[in-house]
């Protein structure tokens, strides 16, 4: 009697070891999701993206300083433009661009773009510019991958107080994309 | 003992439906981060040097008084009862400097001046100021990051009461920004 209750429940257990397995081919099956992957460089053809568009660089160009307070902006096609304060736009020796992102991933995943709300920039005089109000391509941070790639890029606004001071001005931004 | 053996297979069930989502949380919540670089060079403000007054030149002044119109072109033209004395005159003339390629844009004053004579309390008015800087703005030279720019007005001048013979001489504000 003992003996045929114990067969019975080693049974059991290889009915639910079957389901185990089957529960990990599901398993096996999410794996097959790629890791998402961004990346500064962008492939040729700028991977789409139009416009004034460099790999991972957001680049305001040269400003004038007009003494004033004034905002350069740069949009994700890395179209440059003043916004009060008279700054001076030329594009003489250095094109402004918006930054260029390629991601790698699933297809069809569809994923989140975070950025900073805002950053500063060290000046080679020891003076800072902040940037803020940073834009995306198709004015959305959420974006999806099909054939397994995307790409998109950023541009920002750059602040110029009335004291500026001339110099060159460098900083960074932590770019994170996400599944959703 | 009966009871323990049928819990088994239970728990089990329990355990592999963890280890389900676990797998697959951590496949949802991949991320990965990147760093983007961000440039500015911020250079000059556009300045401005006066290489030229702007001269009305030397006027007989006789009953009736009149204008002299300095053209930002150059040219001089005299109405009404005044006379040019001789040729030398001259529109004002001002050097930028600023960032290549940038454009400039000028703003005139808008009020009449005056101009006071040096050795008296008569005064002479100055008005309709021009300059040659396009409408879009004046282009600042790539070569050297600057451009020349001419400024003309006209004079008014009253009868040879009001306006005797003498110096007269004053100041204009002119200002340049960038577009």
């Amino acid at each position: 009697m003992k003996k045929l209750v114990l067969s019975v429940v080693v049974l059991a257990v290889a009915v639910f070891s079957a389901k185990a397995d089957k529960t990990a081919d599901v398993t096996g099956t999410a794996q097959l999701l790629e890791q998402i992957a961004v990346s500064t460089t962008l492939p040729s053809g700028n991977a789409g993206l139009t416009g004034s568009v460099s790999g991972g660089a957001l680049n305001f160009g040269i400003i004038g300083i007009s003494g004033a307070v004034s905002k350069v902006i740069v949009t994700p096609t890395g179209a440059r433009s003043g916004d009060g304060g008279n700054p001076g736009l030329s594009n003489n020796s250095v094109t402004p661009t918006a930054a260029g992102f390629a991601i790698t991933g699933g297809s069809g995943m569809s994923y989140t773009v975070t950025y900073p709300s805002s950053f500063e920039l060290n000046g080679d005089n020891a003076k800072k510019l902040t940037v803020n109000t940073l834009t995306i391509t198709g004015n959305s941070t959420t974006r999806s991958i099909t054939a397994g790639k995307d790409a998109f890029a950023i541009g920002g606004t750059l602040n110029i107080p009335a004291d500026a001071s001339a110099g060159n001005y460098n900083g960074i931004m932590t770019v994170t994309v996400a599944y959703n | 003992m009966q009871f323990y053996n049928r819990a088994e297979p239970g728990m089990k069930r329990i355990a592999l439906t963890l280890l389900f989502f676990s797998v697959f949380f951590i496949s949802l919540s991949a991320q990965t981060s990147v760093i983007g670089r961000v440039q500015a060079q911020l250079v000059v403000p556009v300045s401005a040097v006066e290489t030229d007054l702007l001269n009305f030149g030397r006027i007989v002044v006789e009953a009736g008084g009149g204008t002299i119109q300095i053209s930002s072109t150059g040219e001089r033209v005299a109405t009404g009862n005044v006379t040019l004395a001789d040729d030398v005159f001259s529109t004002g003339k001002f050097q930028l400097s600023g960032v290549p390629q940038s454009l400039v844009s000028i703003v005139l004053p808008q009020q009449p001046q005056k101009l006071y004579m040096t050795s008296g309390n008569q005064t002479l008015t100055v008005d309709n100021f021009t300059s040659n800087v396009p409408d879009g703005g004046q282009i600042v030279r790539q070569s050297d990051g600057k451009a020349e720019i001419a400024v003309g007005a006209t004079l008014y001048i009253g009868n040879n009461l009001s306006n005797p013979a003498g110096l007269y001489s004053g100041t204009y504000e002119v200002v340049f920004t960038y577009n």
